[in-house]
């Protein structure tokens, strides 16, 4: 399999917290909690990542769900977009690792 | 009793979207809400308040609007109205997140209103062949549209680079 493009910040936080199916302010509000209050991902930034995503197929609609009389789409991860996740999981976690060991001076040649 | 109103003729350049934003934020300071876009904005007499407004370019939207505003509505941003594909938000609360908060979509708006551009572009050019006779008067206004578009692009294309090496 080739090699896939690292996903932007925003995009990797998008498809972890559609692990389960959430409305667009569910995903907003799950990652703002996640972050502990550092990322705030705005709505034309979540509009048009949400787009794309369904375009590539990363995720699917789910379905409808009503809060307070108001009736919000809601989003899931589909199995494509599971393994994209999986993927960058752990190239992220490699590269952290590479990097924790370069830095503490091993791997010896100089 | 009927609210009082007021009507503004303003024409702004695509480019000019951050202007924008700002002189809509001054007039509510001057205790004039937006109630309607376009080149003929229409102001309501309010309180004089701080508000953000901030524009936003979609020229397609394939889940349909309501999907869209509803994302904005929850998020603390009220649609005041469009006009073409520019939409226009207003938001008095500081909880408020920003309508980007990463610089590949902040770049992405512009990336759209760069391909609108090029395609107005691109038809201008195709009319402007010598092989089509048209009056002086004709030929005249296309010079001057073509030199707008261009000049549009390449403040358009600046801003794309000042947003990919300063992030802002």
């Amino acid at each position: 399999m080739g090699r896939q493009e690292p996903l932007t910040e925003t995009t990797y936080l998008i498809l972890a917290a559609l692990g389960e199916a959430r409305h667009g302010y569910g995903v907003m509000q799950v990652v703002k909690l996640a972050s502990f209050g550092q990322i705030h991902l705005g709505p034309g930034t979540l509009y048009g990542a949400l787009t794309k995503l369904l375009e590539q197929g990363w995720i699917e609609r789910a379905g409808e769900t009503e809060t307070g009389g108001e009736r919000r789409k809601m989003y899931v991860l589909t199995a494509k977009g599971r393994e994209v996740m999986e993927r960058e999981s752990q190239r992220l976690q490699t590269l952290a690792h590479m990097g924790r060991f370069l830095l503490a001076g091993a791997g010896g040649a100089k | 009793m009927k609210t009082e109103t007021k009507r503004v003729f303003r024409l702004f350049f695509v480019w000019q979207d951050e202007a924008e934003e700002k002189w809509l934020e001054r007039q509510e300071r001057d205790g004039w809400r937006l109630a309607r876009p376009g080149p003929l904005y229409l102001f309501e007499r309010s309180t004089p308040a701080e508000a953000r407004y901030r524009l936003d370019y979609r020229s397609r939207m394939p889940g349909g609007q309501q999907e869209y505003l509803d994302l904005f509505r929850d998020a603390g941003w009220h649609w005041v109205g469009r006009f073409g594909g520019w939409q226009y938000f207003r938001s008095s609360s500081p909880e408020a997140p920003e309508v980007f908060s990463d610089v590949t979509s902040r770049m992405q708006k512009y990336k759209q209103m760069l391909a609108l551009l090029l395609a107005a572009l691109l038809v201008n050019l195709i009319t402007f062949t010598p092989h089509i006779r048209t009056l002086d008067w004709v030929r005249g206004v296309q010079i001057v549209v073509l030199v707008t578009l261009s000049y549009g692009m390449l403040r358009i294309l600046l801003r794309l680079r000042r947003l990919r090496t300063k992030g802002s």
